[in-house]
């Protein structure tokens, strides 16, 4: 159910704009659809319009009831609007035969649309400004009920089921590994504007507090048997809980383990010191930082913001399938930070496929030719894809590969800038090459200074040559 | 930047229209606004600088929309192929074109992005146009090819190497999307000079004639 293919048709600045979202001829997934896609062009190209289109084609699909509305004679589905045009793909035929509704055949295969826009609040990722549960996120669409209802207040407490008295050994060390519980409402499309990490993470928490109330048993029978052994004894339950732990970590626990790798670059770990009992009262991530301060979300950077803001629902709906979709995903993000970025992304959720928008030749470099979209104006001034290939559609013919880039050449080849630095250093090149003759052609005197200024200044540039 | 000759053959209208001009002292059409002869010498320029940006030595087009058969009856036949011509024409004095915008001996193509953002109406100097009498690159320049930089002949005197240098910035000849094209051309031609696999006439009509003439000299390639 991944995008294949779209095509825009007489809509601003598209007049007839198709993208083929496939792997080419010649690859090892032909024709199957992208794993992952970066949109990239100028300012007023139409990036953030593709991706909202396609989030309006999502959200008009699922609200459609089956077959009415659909022109599926010809191949091809018009949305309610007609302003985007999906092609058939096996699975959208499936409307053609069934009598579910789009968005419950989305649900029932748990495919999730994950939508980051630009510019969210990120301030509003703290508690302060936390929405209210409950509410029906999806605009438009059917009323959903989302899963936050009821929140934190009707979860049993760790301390709702006191531990058994006069159990010594119940720590075998058997693997009693933690599901992640799915989310069981019918959500479908997540819009990560405003307050909504929040709600995921009001979700994620509730999960990861079953798991923490059974380790809190074990925890508890583990204080009881200590109370009651001898001492030498004691050390066999240590280990034995410590065994324990091991083979059925808490989901804070792999939580950490997935976050902090990441973390660490910042010198900061997810706070590794938090009342197990309270757990339910944490209202957001708290991180810890090398120094020991811990750091509640009003004092992260706008990068660890920006980071935690799309990091946290991908990690949230990591099992699922689906799209993820994210606009100016560099925002705010140190160069190399950006480096890894998608690397971080589809770990995070690897059977989703991943659309971005950016604007940096950075986050283009993890990319291979037939990912990447460039949208330039045409003489007419509507928008055309950029071909990187000639010829025939196949992974030899594609000239353009953005791994095997310099930055320089990226910011060049791909984002249309036409020069390789400042126009001073090609100024100071050209003094250099200056002071190089002199500096071939002098016996005198002179000598010696003339390579001291041409070393100085060739430092200064890098040494650069061809 | 090689020496042009700029003969008219084929625009021959224009030529005339342009010679009486002259010979009436009449004025010349706004460049503007007038667009009769635009073509005509727009392709009648492409023709003498072979299809290359007179200053930086880009291509501007393939060469077969500039054969005689794209001339009929002393005008340019603009058909859509035409179109594929890039670049823009050029008043290398950037005072003549208010009154003398039509001025062959002013005219140049130039690459787009050469013309308006780097020369714009900057003063200019005929020590480095070249279409001049006296103009040869090898007078005027040395080429560092491994910084892949024009420079002012040591030849020339202190100030004729000023002089020479401002019009290298002023033409773009070192510029910064030049200097990437010229780049990769230095390159393979260097590798294929170092391989044994360089042939001459696979450069017929490419661009970058002057680097390709101060490296193979540099080589000592005939």
């Amino acid at each position: 159910m991944f995008l294949k293919s779209i095509h825009i048709k007489n809509y601003n600045q598209f007049e007839n704009l198709e993208l083929d979202l496939t792997y080419p001829k010649g690859h090892a997934k032909a024709g199957e659809p992208l794993e992952k896609i970066c949109i990239i062009g100028d300012n007023g190209t139409g990036k953030t319009t593709i991706l909202e289109l396609i989030k309006e084609y999502y959200n008009s699909v699922t609200n459609l009831k089956p077959i009415r509305a659909l022109n599926l004679d010809s191949g091809v589905l018009v949305d309610a609007n007609k302003r985007i045009i999906k092609k058939e793909d096996g699975e959208v035929a499936f409307y053609n035969t069934s009598n579910i509704s789009g968005h419950d055949y989305f649900t029932s295969r748990g495919f999730k649309l994950l939508f980051f826009p630009t510019g969210p609040d990120l301030s509003k990722l703290h508690a302060q400004s936390s929405p209210q549960t409950g509410n029906t996120i999806r605009k438009g669409g059917v009323n959903t009920q989302t899963a936050f209802q009821g929140g934190i207040s009707n979860t049993p407490t760790a301390f709702s089921n006191p531990p058994s008295p006069g159990v010594t050994t119940a720590y075998g060390g058997g693997k009693k590994s933690w599901q992640s519980k799915a989310y069981q409402t019918d959500k479908f499309i997540y819009d990560l504007s405003d307050g909504e990490v929040l709600l995921l993470w009001r979700d994620l928490r509730k999960q990861m507090n079953t798991s923490i109330i059974e380790e809190l048993k074990h925890r508890d029978n583990f204080n009881t048997a200590i109370g009651e052994l001898s001492e030498t004894k004691i050390d066999k339950i240590h280990s034995d809980f410590k065994a324990y732990k091991r083979e059925n970590p808490n989901g804070y626990d792999e939580f950490a383990a997935f976050l902090n790798p990441l973390l660490n670059k910042f010198h900061l770990e997810l706070n590794p010191d938090i009342n197990l009992r309270k757990f339910n009262e944490i209202e957001f991530i708290e991180l810890k930082a090398k120094d020991g301060a811990v750091l509640s979300s009003e004092k992260w950077s706008t990068g660890i913001r920006q980071l935690i803001y799309t990091i946290l629902p991908l990690y949230y709906i990591k099992s699922e399938k689906g799209l993820v979709i994210i606009d100016e995903a560099e925002r705010s993000l140190y160069p190399n930070t950006q480096r890894n970025l998608i690397g971080i992304y589809k770990k995070a959720c690897p059977n989703m496929q991943l659309i971005f928008a950016t604007h940096s030749p950075i986050l283009a470099s993890s990319f291979e030719p037939w990912e990447v979209i460039e949208l330039k104006f045409n003489e007419k001034g509507k928008v055309e894809r950029k071909p990187y290939f000639k010829g025939e559609n196949h992974v030899d013919n594609y000239h353009i590969r953005p791994m095997y880039l310099q930055w320089d050449s990226l910011f060049m080849k791909m984002f249309g800038l036409e020069n390789d630095s400042n126009e001073v250093r090609n100024d100071m090149l050209m003094e250099l090459a200056i002071l190089k003759r002199d500096l071939k052609n002098s016996n005198g005197k002179d000598k010696k200074e003339l390579q001291e200024k041409y070393e100085k200044l060739a430092e200064q540039l890098d040494w650069a040559t061809l | 930047m090689r020496k042009i000759d700029k003969s008219i053959l084929f625009s021959t209208v224009y030529k005339t229209w342009l010679e009486d001009l002259k010979a009436n002292n009449k004025l010349h059409p706004s460049y503007d606004t007038y667009r009769k002869y635009y073509n005509d010498v727009k392709f009648e320029l492409l023709r003498c600088q072979l299809g290359l940006c007179a200053y930086t030595e880009i291509e501007l087009c393939e060469e077969d929309i500039l054969t005689a058969e794209n001339w009929t009856n002393g005008r340019y036949d603009f058909d859509k192929e035409a179109t594929q011509a890039s670049g823009h024409i050029e008043h290398f004095d950037p005072k003549l074109k208010l009154k003398k915008g039509w001025l062959w001996t002013n005219l140049f193509m130039v690459d787009n992005h050469i013309n308006t953002p780097v020369k714009g109406t900057q003063e200019v100097d005929d020590i480095m146009k070249p279409d001049a009498d006296d103009y040869d690159p090898k007078d005027r320049l040395e080429f560092d090819s491994e910084l892949n930089k024009y420079i002012p002949s040591a030849n020339k005197t202190p100030e004729e190497q000023e002089r020479i240098k401002k019009m290298v910035k002023v033409l773009g000849l070192n510029y910064g999307h030049i200097s990437r094209k010229r780049k990769s051309f230095i390159k393979t031609l260097k590798e294929r000079i170092e391989t044994d696999t360089f042939k001459p006439e696979a450069y017929e009509g490419e661009p970058f004639p002057t680097a390709l003439a101060f490296i193979l000299s540099e080589k000592n390639i005939d």
